[in-house]
């Protein structure tokens, strides 16, 4: 690997921390340079975590997000990517003082382990591993944005049923823009997990002979993809605004969690990583 | 040579003194030059709002022991000028510079934290620009005042919050609605504060608005001013899913709108939010309502606490505002200095 890569890295992870400082500091005190920063610096931490992408596909010659290192990476790379998105669609980020620190998490994990380019084995060289990999992640990152909407709404609807006005209340955004914002992050999320799991069923078939396996992250998808489809379904068909949404974007949220992580550890099958 | 203000404000004169001192936009216009062309001072500026009436002027040593100030307001609005003399403050140089930054961050306001005297001292200082009633001196110490109200605003939470009850009901509403545009307010009842509420929320983008009184015709001449619709009370279930909010400022000894009505209403409203603000005394909504999801129930004392929150909250922004205003005073005042010492050397 590139000599430069551990310190591009290390920058990327110093910007994700400090972008997220930034905000929380933004958060306590309300001065809008604090945002203005932060803002700087997650883009500052977008371009790094590009290059660190780069630096690791120049070095592996494929599109190297296979293994826990490499997803870890890809991952914090799309939420910083889909963060900048939303903020600048609507112009809110609060959402930033939950999701930095969870990159940092990331990708504090990350210079834990070896950051190796491993040889695939020769039955998953294919086109698919990025296609399947990309829209899984992306799913999930939109689930990421979906569950940190669902804690400030839970948090605002709290303050606003309390009646009591204490100095978080004019700091977060109204209810409404969190409900519509968690719907939106679940719709997209949804799109995305569906098409990862398709287009994953499409590669098993023909790297191992069968659409689907129940090995254990295929189950697992299936639970999360099963939550994720009652929160739509609840919402359009039964009018579930607010609390519940809220709940069931956090419940899936835990279970993206174990699918992504949990059962690579607790459950080897045919997705493990280690 | 002296930096000097002149004035009278809400806290020492009552409005019948005010109104007399007022200068109006051409009387404005005649007073700078007049007050030029006496020769008494070196430059001048007026700042005259409808709370406030104050003379800046930088005035020579030979002239400071005398009061030209306080003559030329006196005789420019032909009042008596020892009559006028005990509702008037002097401030001078440091006090002076001070006391502009303290006007023009709005601490020196009736209401602290308001906007409008930020661009009224803005106005002030383009007019006398315009005027040519301006030396370097004043000059540097209005843009330098302009330069201290942006900064307040920005570094200090000073204008954020509500601070009457009507406009507290707005903040709420916009807490819960990410816009008010295009939603629909309907009031029952009628009342200062409820009527108020509905101008500022009408003003704010409110499509429409209902109204709903026991005797129609009343209902009818309230909905005239908003271009809304009167409803009979008999109606009242039939439109309360429509609206996104619902003030009730009846006088009705039970409970207006039950629990269960409010449950109903936001089932066909399919779970969108349903926010009540609640004027009534005794009141007109069962608090119980506040229970249910996506239902949000505030009274007159919600309200209330909401607004005194929002001006404790202000006057802790307004120590804050204090610290940059001293920091910055002392920032010219060190100018100056040097400045002054500089042409000494020079002369």
């Amino acid at each position: 690997m590139n000599a430069y890569y551990p310190v591009v890295l290390d920058g990327a992870f110093f910007f994700s921390f400090a972008c997220g400082l930034f905000y929380v500091l933004y958060f306590m005190t309300q001065l809008r340079p604090w945002r203005r920063l932060g803002y700087a610096a997650a883009v500052f931490s977008l371009c790094l975590l590009t290059s660190v992408l780069i630096l690791r596909v120049l070095a592996a010659g494929t599109f190297a997000v296979f293994g826990l290192y490499g997803s870890l990476i890809f991952f914090s790379w799309l939420i910083v990517a889909v963060y900048l998105f939303v903020a600048r669609r609507t112009g809110d980020s609060v959402n930033s003082i939950f999701v930095f620190p969870l990159v940092v998490i990331l990708l504090g994990f990350a210079k834990f382990i070896s950051n190796a380019v491993r040889p695939l084995p020769p039955a998953l060289q294919s086109r698919w591993l990025g296609i399947h990999v990309s829209f899984c992640f992306l799913g999930y990152a939109c689930f990421v944005f979906s569950f940190c909407f669902a804690v400030l709404y839970l948090w605002q609807e709290r303050e606003l049923k309390s009646r009591k006005v204490d100095r978080y209340f004019f700091r977060l955004p109204s209810v409404g823009l969190l409900d519509s914002l968690g719907y939106k992050t679940v719709a997209f999320g949804f799109v995305f997990l569906s098409l990862g799991i398709i287009s994953g069923s499409v590669w098993a078939q023909r790297a191992w002979g069968s659409f689907w396996s129940w090995d254990p992250k295929e189950t697992w998808s299936l639970i999360m993809w099963l939550v994720y489809l009652a929160y739509l379904h609840g919402r359009l068909t039964r009018g579930w605004k607010g609390r519940k949404s809220a709940y069931l974007a956090i419940i899936g949220f835990i279970i993206m969690l174990f699918t992504y992580l949990g059962v690579s550890f607790l459950l080897p099958g045919l997705h493990s990583y280690l | 040579m002296h930096i000097r203000v002149l004035g009278l404000n809400h806290k020492t004169a009552p409005i019948e003194i005010r109104e007399k001192v007022s200068f109006s936009s051409d009387k404005l216009d005649r007073a700078l030059r007049a007050l030029k062309a006496s020769g008494a001072v070196k430059e001048n500026l007026i700042l005259s709002t409808c709370n406030r009436t104050e003379l800046y002027a930088v005035i020579d040593d030979s002239a400071a022991a005398r009061d030209p100030l306080g003559d030329f307001l006196a005789d420019f609005h032909g009042l008596d000028h020892a009559q006028l003399a005990q509702y008037l403050y002097e401030k001078n140089d440091k006090d002076a510079i001070s006391h502009l930054f303290k006007v023009v961050s709005s601490l020196d306001s009736m209401i602290v934290g308001e906007t409008q005297i930020f661009g009224q001292v803005k106005d002030a200082y383009f007019k006398a620009r315009t005027l040519n009633t301006l030396g370097k001196t004043l000059d540097s110490i209005f843009e330098e005042a302009i330069r201290v109200g942006k900064k307040v605003r920005t570094e200090t939470q000073i204008g954020k919050g509500a601070v009457s009850t009507s406009t507290a009901a707005i903040e709420l509403a916009r807490r819960i609605f990410e816009t008010l545009e295009g939603k629909t307010v309907l009031i029952i009842g009628a009342g200062k504060i409820g009527e108020m509420t509905v101008k500022n929320l009408h003003s704010r983008g409110v499509a429409t608005v209902l109204v709903a009184n026991r005797t129609l015709q009343k209902a009818q001449e309230l909905a005239r001013v908003f271009g809304g619709k009167a409803v009979s009370f008999d109606d009242l279930a039939a439109c309360m899913p429509q609206a996104d909010i619902i003030i009730s400022s009846t006088s009705a000894p039970h409970f207006v709108i039950t629990r269960a009505q409010a449950a109903a209403a936001l089932e066909r409203r399919r779970n969108e939010p349903l926010f009540f603000i609640d004027l009534g005394v005794p009141r007109n909504i069962d608090p119980q309502a506040n229970s249910i999801d996506n239902v949000y129930v505030y009274n007159i004392d919600d309200l209330a606490s909401v607004r005194d929150a929002n001006i404790r909250d202000r006057m802790a922004a307004a120590a804050d505002a204090r610290a940059i205003i001293e920091r910055c005073v002392e920032a010219v005042c060190a100018r100056f200095a040097q400045q002054s010492a500089a042409r000494e050397v020079a002369l």
